[in-house]
Order: structure tokens, then sequence, then C-alpha cells
């Protein structure tokens, strides 16, 4: 059952989101995000796939096969591929961009605890 | 067959996303994101997406955890003086 990946993809969301939410070490909360982001990937990959299906290398149909068997869902979705690739390089920009800003908090409230940076608190 | 590795991949996947998060030690929970990263390109080499598994190798496996060991190295690198920041104010 593909729903199985859903369900794993859930859980590893919400694992990421009590990384997030219930750790106070900054690196951690980083890896929850990260977490977040892997998640996101399976559930893009899974939805992509049929049953059956083989992998979206169109330029000859598989063995067997006509061009409107591929057309109609021998392979699985390429435009949902395409999508988890795209969220796979932005994923990787975000968690520099986060790692520098937990490198420069750090240095500067000698901390990574995220109790201890208390300059925008209400 | 294929239920059967896609089964094993997602139970990996999840008990390595635990194991990021429960594990204490900082660079044990940076490899245990790398070695989800490895369980979930095998994941999408058995979900047909070949593409998509190549560019996760290397992004997950390789990229990301030398951002996070960079970014730890740096933190524990000893800051003497506040002038070395090169900001305007100390805290």
């Amino acid at each position: 059952m593909i729903v199985a990946n859903y369900v794993a993809a859930g859980c590893v969301f919400c694992i990421g989101l009590f990384a997030v939410v219930a750790r106070r070490d900054l690196i951690k909360i980083v890896m929850g995000l990260s977490l977040m982001e892997a998640s996101t990937y399976l559930l893009l990959v899974s939805m992509a796939y049929r049953r059956g299906a083989t992998a979206p290398l169109l330029s000859n149909p598989p063995s067997g096969e006509s061009q409107q068997d591929v057309v109609h869902g021998t392979v699985s979705d390429p435009v949902l591929q395409n999508f988890c690739l795209t969220a796979i390089v932005i994923g990787i920009a975000v968690t520099a961009v986060f790692l520098t800003l937990v490198v420069r908090v750090a240095q500067h409230y000698r901390s990574v605890d995220a109790a201890d940076a208390t300059a925008l608190r209400g | 067959m294929f239920w059967a590795l896609d089964y094993l991949c997602l139970l990996a996947i999840v008990v390595t996303a635990a194991l990021t998060v429960l594990l204490r030690n900082l660079a044990a929970s940076v490899l245990a994101l790398s070695t989800m990263g490895v369980v979930l390109t095998a994941s999408f080499v058995v979900l047909a997406a070949p593409d998509v598994a190549l560019a996760e190798i290397v992004v997950g496996t390789v990229a990301m955890p030398v951002l996070y060991f960079v970014a730890l190295g740096k933190l524990r690198t000893v800051i003497r003086e506040n002038a070395d920041l090169g900001e305007e104010r100390g805290p």
C-alpha cells in the first residue's frame, strides 16, 4: 500500500516538528527543519509513483509497451519528481542560510541555546 | 518484493529520523541525518525516481553533513574579543 509512504512521511514531519518546537539547541532546530524537508521529498516521490510504473525516461518506450501505454501511465509522474528535485536544491540552500545564522547568533551571544537569544524578546 | 523493500526503507527512514532528534551527541546526530539521506536515496530508487535519487545522494549524503560539520567547527571556535566579530556593538 502506497499509503504507508504517506504515513511515514507524516511521521518524519512530526518528528522534525517536535525537534523544532521542543529542542533548545539551535543546531537541533535546524536539523528538525531538514527532517521536515526530507519528509516533503518522500511525500512528493510517493505521490508520483504509480502501480507497476517504471522511471520516466521517455526516449524509447519500455519493451512490450507502446508510446500510448507510456502516455497513459506506465511510468511514474515526472512533474512531481521535478518538484521534488527543485525542493532538494532549495532545501540545501535554506539549510546553509540557517546554519550561517546559527553561527552568527552563537558568536554574538556566546551560546547555542535558543533561550539565550533575547534581543527580540517582548 | 517491491513492497518489502519499500517498507524496509520506510522503517529505516523513521528510525534514523528519530535517532537524529534523540541522540545527545551533535556529530552523531549529523551522521544519523546523513544515514537518512542514504536510505531516502534507496527509497527513491525503489519508487522509480532515479534522477531524484542522484540529486539526493549528492545533497543529502555529502553536502548536508559537510555544512553541518563546518557549522559545528565554527561554533567551537574561541572568540576572545567582540571586536573580532566585526560588529559595531557587543552584546
